[in-house]
């Protein structure tokens, strides 16, 4: 079963840039493939993922284990269920000083405590006492960013850090992720289902429907002028001030495709929903289009706004 | 003709450590709120706020312990083997999570039909009240052998409605029933609620952390925070001038909560609710009344209740 | 000149159909297996041609032979068709030891688990009373009321094997209730019984069956055992267990006499056993939830 076909994108240091997609678009397969984290029953068929000039794909395991935590990090998703439930957080949150700095668990703890201060956390010295059942799902999830900021990362991949959280906490994390772009030049990947959330953080998104990138671009081309018939028809069908009380939304027909049945067409996988698909959609997946910043694959996008 | 909750409490025990008096985590505390024919309640709040717990009390899955549920003027503490009967037809369940909330070991056919089989319905009168139903939630037939495993997410949750709707309910208790769902589907299963509620006159309680289609669905409003309400109002008012400052938080219109870590939710039962409003430790308005006193829910406009002291 | 087209394809499909047959049997060999001992306890004629109860006083101990393929015993009776006739009863009384275990241990540990409270209690402590009953002694105890036979060690198994199953079962009904599809079972009018069959049963059946195959492998040598005590089958029934005890003084004459019988044991168990670990590891493949 193939997650996903022909992915490419690229992000610079200092931006976010936001992969959305839903069930079956390969998003966190995407993710996890890029830094070599992909289940045992998965293999990468062909592309390269280069990290600051470096090939990461042909790299010997020994090198790639060395970046990971040091020069990249990723922090999964359920922050809860990421952290070890039988020891206590500090030790977690020091855990990448202690693997690829070479220091001890007490030499670390300061910089771990210090971390946790940055990313907002008040009582540090009881918190790094805790176990993570202890403690609640935003407090864990700064817990989760600040071990992967640790070693000073480059690059941080975040897998739906929000989706397991309340609305409130949801806007302090995104807060927080925006902080550290800002602060440390961070370049960031921010994997998500829900464009609304992502678009108040995120200076580029990536959209996948059924493995494939339909379209990219900055947040505003995107948010604004969405070219391709399925980020349209999410835009669309999500709550705005505008909608009389009660009335039926614009929603996408259809259901978002079957992870293992979405290699088997040849066309573009929207297809089946899309209102605007013609007889070229079923051949072949559309070639890419569009602007600098801005770009589409689709053979009969929706017109610009 | 309506299902009312009328000051009722939940707290769910968690230890004795004999002399020691028991420990209680607080679930409900002293909510009153009501679910009439052709209106929607909507709920919010986030977790650990109690509305999952006021949904079961109101299907009648727990006891409360304090206050009361009334189906009908009726109270369901004195409720007989019959009126049991009555209620489980008429107020239905739409869960979070259709993977886990139907059960994956049997087919889309049996999970809808069970319903009516608990009933004593016959198998042709199954047969055709299955097709009907399937017409409702537009699910194509085919669906019926299958599995879960082999069904959307969209899907599986209308599979969901159909089960509710089997024994032609009155009431839907709705808990968060888009949460799990894709994004793009959501939508879709939105609108066969709206639709359902104005084809069939439905009363529906709509509990949600997305106060956009809380605000879309609803017609009256309560915010919940740790077991008690804050803020009960008709949509209109709740968000046109939402007075409590949870309320106002949840808008993003106030400042960032306190944050509090020691105010993990589930002890808060131990810090004696009795006597302080039990959003004062994270309030940005908070003042030294709010500690010594708990507000009660009062009217502060026509409709528009609030439990805040200087809201 | 090439060969024609058709009779190569033909090879090719069969040489297909032949590698999709080989590859099922080597994934469920086990249930082969089960099916092959069915047959035997069913229908024991096909795989024992000759009658186990026939005497044959001139040819009494004879060595394994054409004609019978494992000897005589001291009845002149063909060794062979004994134990298969013995493994019938051995297995297949072992088998509905199990089963019957099986059932009351689930019924009990189901409505300890789902009701709690005094009941639980009540049903549970029941259980530790007959969990603490060794079964050799109950047995003896039985059989000197009663008598001793075959009903007397079904009875003595059964009453020591079904708390085994209560306390698993009431473990995973503990567990199971608290999924969110028993509370939709309840909100849909299910009855607390109903629960049980219809929606905790299937979860429960995977490591149930796991269990009860296994457990017929020790329930055969615990029933053999029995029956060798001279507890359980009495003559002229050819129960393993009882073969084993009569061969035993002739043991230094005609050493096929107790190691065939023993072998059958063996491969009865050890049946088991494979069967058990297959059901295993399939169910952790299901364990997807």
């Amino acid at each position: 079963m193939q997650a996903v076909r022909d992915v490419s994108f690229e992000v610079l240091a200092g931006e976010i840039l936001a992969i959305v997609g839903e069930t079956g678009s390969g998003k966190s397969t995407t993710a996890t493939a890029m830094i070599r984290m992909l289940p045992r029953n998965g293999r990468v068929l062909s592309g390269q993922v280069t990290f600051a000039g470096q090939e990461l794909l042909s790299l010997p395991n020994r090198e790639m284990r060395r970046l990971r935590g040091e020069d990249i990090a990723y922090v999964p998703q359920q922050p809860m269920s990421a952290f070890n439930p039988t020891i206590a957080l500090g030790k977690q949150v020091a855990e990448p000083l202690v693997i690829h700095r070479r220091m001890s668990y007490r030499e670390a703890a300061p910089q771990a405590a210090k971390r946790l201060r940055e990313m907002g956390i008040h009582e540090v010295e009881r918190v790094m006492r805790s176990y993570p059942h202890e403690l609640s799902g935003g407090m864990l999830q700064r817990a989760m960013i600040a071990t992967a900021m640790i070693c000073e990362p480059r690059l941080l991949i975040l897998d739906e850090p929000t989706s397991a959280l309340d609305v409130t906490i949801q806007r302090q994390i995104l807060n927080l992720i925006k902080e550290l772009q800002v602060g440390y030049r961070l370049a960031v990947v921010l994997i998500s289902h829900d464009l609304t959330v992502v678009s108040q953080v995120a200076d580029r998104i990536l959209v996948l429907y059924g493995g494939r990138a339909t379209e990219i671009g900055a947040t505003s081309s995107i948010v604004d002028g969405a070219r391709h018939p399925y980020t349209r028809g999410l835009l669309r069908s999500t709550l705005t001030r505008e909608l009389v009380h009660k009335a039926k939304l614009a929603s996408l027909a259809g259901y978002p495709p079957n992870p293992r049945e979405v290699d088997r067409d040849p066309g573009c996988p929207f297809m089946p929903r899309c209102h605007r698909a013609i007889a070229q959609c079923a051949v072949a997946f559309p070639p890419v289009a569009g602007e600098p910043d801005h770009a589409w694959a689709c053979y009969n996008p929706e017109p610009a706004t | 003709m309506s299902l009312a909750a009328i000051g009722v409490s939940k707290r769910f025990f968690l230890g004795q450590r004999w002399p020691l008096k028991a420990e209680y985590t607080i679930g409900v505390d002293g909510v009153s709120c009501e679910v009439t024919p052709g209106q929607t309640l909507g709920v919010v709040g986030e977790s650990g706020s109690g509305k999952s717990t006021l949904a079961r009390l109101l299907l009648g899955l727990l006891p409360p312990s304090g206050g009361k549920i009334e189906f009908d003027g009726q109270p369901l503490a004195r409720f007989g083997r019959s009126e049991w009967r009555n209620l489980r037809r008429a107020v239905q369940p739409i869960f979070q999570d259709p993977r886990s909330s139907l059960n994956w070991r049997h087919s889309i056919e049996r999970i809808i039909t069970e319903p009516l089989q608990n009933f004593g319905q016959g198998r042709s009168e199954r047969g055709k009240r299955l097709l009907a139903l399937l017409e409702q939630v537009r699910l194509p037939t085919h669906i019926l052998q299958r599995q879960t495993s082999d069904v959307s997410g969209g899907q599986l949750q209308r599979v969901a409605i159909a089960r509710a709707l089997a024994l032609d309910p009155k009431y839907l208790i709705c808990d968060e029933p888009l949460s799990a769902l894709d994004v793009s589907v959501q939508a879709g299963v939105l609108n066969l609620l709206l639709d359902l509620q104005t084809t069939q006159n439905l009363a529906m309680m709509f509990i949600s952390h997305d106060l956009e289609v809380v605000r879309h669905v609803s017609d009256r409003v309560i915010v919940m925070y740790r077991g008690a309400v804050m803020e009960d109002a008709s949509a209109a008012d709740f968000y046109s001038n939402p007075r409590h400052p949870y309320t106002q938080v949840l808008f993003g219109r106030a400042a960032p909560l306190l944050e509090d870590e020691a105010a993990d939710l589930s002890t808060a039962g131990s810090q004696d609710p009795a006597s302080r409003c039990p959003f004062s430790d994270r309030c940005p308005f908070r003042r030294p009344r709010c500690v010594q006193e708990r507000p009660s829910l009062r009217e502060i406009a026509p409709g528009h209740h609030a439990a805040c002291h200087f809201a | 000149m090439a060969a024609p087209a058709l009779p190569q394809d033909r090879s090719r499909t069969a040489r297909r159909s032949s590698v999709r047959v080989l590859t099922l049997v080597s994934r469920y060999w086990p249930a082969l297996l089960v099916f092959a001992w069915l047959v035997v306890i069913v229908v024991p004629g096909v795989a024992a041609p000759q009658d186990p109860l026939a005497l044959n006083l001139s040819n009494t101990l004879a060595p394994p032979s054409a004609q019978h393929l494992f000897g005589t015993d001291e009845a002149g009776r063909d060794l062979w068709a004994r134990c298969v006739w013995g493994v019938r009863y051995s297995l297949g009384i072992s088998v509905l030891i199990v089963a019957g275990a099986a059932v009351i241990g689930t019924i009990v540990g189901g409505l300890a688990g789902l009701l709690r409270g005094p009941i639980d209690a009540l049903l549970m402590r029941t259980t530790d009373v007959f969990l603490a009953f060794p079964y050799l002694i109950l047995a003896i105890a039985i059989a000197s009321a009663v008598g001793p036979g075959l009903t007397t060690v079904v009875v003595a198994l059964t009453a020591v094997w079904w708390p085994g199953y209560a306390r698993m079962v009431r473990g995973q009904v503990l567990a199971l209730k608290e999924q969110a599809f028993v509370e939709g079972a309840r909100a849909a009018g299910t009855s607390t019984p109903m629960i049980l069959y219809r929606h905790l049963l299937p979860h429960l059946l995977p490591q149930l069956s796991a269990r009860v195959s296994m457990d017929v492998g020790y329930a055969v040598l615990a029933l053999t055992g029995l029956s060798f005590l001279g507890l359980g089958a009495q003559p002229p029934t050819p129960e393993l267990g009882a073969i084993i005890a009569n061969a035993r003084s002739h043991l230094l004459e005609a050493w096929w006499y107790t190691t065939l019988p023993g072998l059958f044991v063996l491969a009865a168990v050890l049946s088991s056993m494979v069967v058990s670990d297959w059901l295993e590891s399939r169910n952790k493949s299901e364990f997807l939830r």
